[in-house]
């Protein structure tokens, strides 16, 4: 077979959570518009390219924000909407039937390889762009790219609604020279260390000769890196790596301190519901679980705990949560809580050793209505019933 | 101390006191390896926190010229007798601290160690003792060992539990997931006896017993166990606490039962087991008694592919369609250790445990607990 490139996308929503407020509410499409802190003590996640005309970025106070643009709009985040948004929109590449991999909620990759030979790859682009602004009103870029770096890269050239194309051997005329700072997977830390030896742009990287010093800052990533930088990547998009790698946790930061237990472990069983359910639509079991708590002092504690089995189970999850809060107590109001699941792994993969000493006592009766679910399944299709859970009455 | 002997009869037994040499050890004298040579035999006794060996050696080789006592480096001792040259050696001690050893054209002085560092260790050997045939015991131990669990955190299980009731010995071994059970019967009737053997003394004990017909005498007290085996004693500690009632957890009415040729049965889920993204070999595989009474072997791993096997199986079914999941790694570790070349497979439910016997291994059980796939 002959060698050929991979042809890869990578979709990358446009101030997403912004986006999503204006696909949502028309109202908001003309207005400056910002998402983030409730109260002027936050910092902004995101702001609408309306608001960056007037200067306002993300990551910037709410104080200063408002001073640069006075009429600036700004909404709480909302991420039931977002994560709405982020499902249209893996909807919309995976139609393609081609391997779509998720780097988090709001950019995709897309190897289209196998669409190449019939149709040209800036038109499959064209026309993803085309259909998430026009169905669902979310401007993406998209960069096309041999490799997964590349397209990504590729991406955040021209923002927004951009389409660029980085080539190979564009590399030296396209990518070199952008500063250091904008190299994926080079971090804020990272970066300074590498001014420090003199590496200002990308093309730098590449041509540095102490490749002692350099190991010093990137350690075991050197190659890889430079590799990624002179345009050589062969990481496959991979559908599930997203699963592998990443974890599902819902935080919330409350307006009035929590002084009482109980209502510190009511908060905690809503957090833990949200994440289950989350955890359920994701088709995912995880098996580490970990709690967060942040005091008004800012004091900050996390904890963790690996069970023996992965799980998506309410009542297991929310047991070792309360648990592991119950052992960390302290005498100091809490400001945030947090609960978050990881080492997470895809159900259909998903199996439960049973203990010759704690064979469950139900045995029988789950035996029954797996057979009953199995035969309605056998008669009308694959997966048309499936074991739910009862949602528990919300207290609030 | 001064004496010659046999290069291979010294090697020997050396061999086996390796088995309770310490390598990791708080205490540096338990790599040790001790000996006591007298006017007509040599005693070298090793030790470690599980197991304790103590040989005698009586070969028509030794010439003992002058007795003495010392703790030698055992690593650097066994290394150095099994690369030397010539049919015998000779062993002496000069300056009070180190050993003389030469064999052929070969001369090597070794520093020994502090003899008074090594503990006193007491064999205690019984008036009364149970005497079990040695072949027999190895199959015990080797039909029941492999099921011990290996962490440590339910200690209790890392051990075989021996239970002596008149003339019975049962040997159970489970690590929760899986349960091996033999039961024997002895020539003797006992008292009552419930103990149990770390599974890993038990590993060892089995590389030193040889296959013959020899008897193999067992003493025992609360803490300790002793087999007495030609010119061996093995001492190994017994796990303190209670062994948990397993005899109620085995089902006794199984609704379906399929018999299998055990040959074909174990390559099936051996080929299903070879597509498994799973770590090691603990693949996952399924097994469904088809309608037309085929049984199927299957596996699945989105990522790297798929196994069906079709099993025939060689007798009557009894019971209804039906379908099981389990580690691959726990049937086949039972399957290895029977004798008959035919299975019975007994189910009682899809996540309840089965058993596996065997009509040439009677006296023998295997009980699995199949895994809840989602």
């Amino acid at each position: 077979m002959k060698k050929k490139y991979k042809v890869i996308l990578h979709v990358d929503l446009n101030a997403f959570f912004a986006s999503c407020e204006m696909a949502k509410d028309p109202s908001l499409r003309k207005v400056p518009l910002g998402i983030g802190g409730k109260s002027d003590r936050g910092v902004l996640t995101t702001a609408n390219y309306i608001a960056r005309e007037y200067g306002v970025t993300s990551a910037m106070s709410v104080v200063e924000a408002k001073k640069r643009c006075p009429n600036l709009v700004i909404l709480p985040g909302n991420f039931d909407l977002y994560r709405h948004y982020s499902k249209l929109f893996f909807e919309v590449l995976t139609s393609y039937g081609c391997p779509v991999e998720k780097g988090s909620i709001d950019e995709g990759y897309i190897d289209l390889t196998e669409l190449t030979p019939k149709r040209h790859p800036l038109d499959i682009a064209k026309e993803i762009q085309n259909t998430l602004n026009s169905k669902h009103h979310l401007p993406v870029s998209i960069g096309v790219a041999p490799n997964m770096f590349l397209a990504k890269m590729a991406s955040d050239m021209k923002k927004p609604l951009g389409i660029t194309v980085l080539r190979k051997r564009d590399v030296k005329e396209k990518l070199w020279p952008l500063p250091i700072d904008d190299m994926y997977g080079i971090g804020k830390k990272t970066a300074p260390d590498l001014k420090h030896l003199g590496i200002q742009t990308i093309g730098d990287l590449v041509h540095f000769k102490d490749k002692r010093k350099l190991s010093i800052v990137l350690g075991n990533q050197m190659d890889h890196f430079i590799d990624k930088a002179k345009g050589n990547s062969n990481k496959d998009v991979t559908p599930n790596r997203y699963i592998d790698m990443k974890s599902i946790g819902n935080s919330q930061t409350y307006t009035a301190d929590i002084h009482d237990y109980q209502e510190a472990l009511n908060k905690l069983k809503k957090l833990t519901r949200k994440v289950i359910d989350r955890l359920v639509e994701d088709r995912s079991v995880a098996k580490t679980l970990s709690l967060q708590v942040r005091y008004n002092d800012f004091s900050q504690i996390n904890r963790s705990q690996t069970l023996e089995y992965h799980t998506d189970n309410f009542l297991e999850v929310f047991e070792t949560i309360e648990t592991l809060f119950y052992d960390n107590q302290k005498d100091k109001p809490i400001r945030l809580l947090g609960v978050s699941v990881s080492n997470l792994k895809d159900k259909s993969d998903h199996f439960k050793q049973i203990d010759l000493f704690n064979i469950p006592k139900n045995a029988k009766q789950d035996e029954r209505v797996n057979s009953t679910i199995d035969s309605i399944n056998k008669a009308y299709g694959e997966t048309l019933i499936k074991k739910g859970f009862i949602h528990s009455k919300q207290e609030d | 101390m001064n004496f010659q002997i046999n290069k291979d009869a010294l090697l020997k037994n050396l061999i086996i006191a390796q088995k309770a040499l310490s390598n990791k050890t708080p205490n540096p004298a338990l790599k040790g390896i001790k000996m006591d040579v007298t006017e007509d035999k040599i005693v070298i006794t090793t030790s470690n926190s599980d197991i304790a060996i103590k040989l005698e050696v009586k070969d028509s080789s030794l010439n003992v010229e002058s007795g003495g006592s010392m703790l030698i480096p055992g690593k650097y001792f066994i290394q150095i007798i099994r690369k030397l040259d010539g049919l015998k050696v000779s062993l002496s001690l000069i300056d009070d601290n180190m050993l003389r050893i030469e064999a052929d054209r070969s001369d090597i002085t070794l520093n020994m160690m502090d003899l008074e560092d090594f503990p006193e260790l007491k064999f205690a050997e019984k008036v009364k003792s149970i005497n079990v045939n040695v072949r027999l015991l190895k199959s015990i131990i080797r039909q029941t060992a492999f099921a011990t669990s290996s962490i440590e955190n339910r200690p209790i299980l890392t051990g075989v539990n021996f239970q002596i009731h008149d003339n019975k010995l049962k040997a159970i071994a489970t690590d929760s997931y899986r349960l091996s059970q033999k039961e024997i019967e002895l020539n003797d009737e006992y008292e009552p006896l419930d103990i149990i053997i770390p599974g890993n003394s038990l590993d060892e004990l089995l590389k030193v017993l040889e296959n013959n017909n020899d008897q193999v005498e067992i003493h025992f007290d609360h803490s300790k166990i002793l087999f007495k085996y030609d010119n061996i004693l093995f001492q190994s500690r017994l796990l303190e606490g209670n062994y948990p009632e397993t005899s109620k957890l085995v089902p006794t009415e199984f609704p379906i039962i399929i018999k299998f040729n055990k040959e074909n049965l174990a390559t099936a889920i051996e080929r299903a087991s070879l597509l498994s993204s799973r770590d090691g070999n603990n693949a996952i595989v399924k097994l469904e008694l088809r309608k037309d009474n085929v049984v199927e072997v299957t596996s699945n791993s989105p990522e790297i592919g798929k196994v069906l096997e079709e099993v025939y199986p060689v007798d009557e079914i009894v019971g209804k369609p039906f379908k099981i999941s389990f580690s691959s790694k726990y049937f086949l570790d039972a399957l290895k250790i029977f004798n008959s070349s035919e299975v019975s497979v007994n189910f009682t439910g899809e996540i309840r445990p089965f058993t596996i016997v065997g009509e040439y291994d009677k006296d023998m059980l295997q009980l699995i607990l199949p895994v809840r796939t989602e």
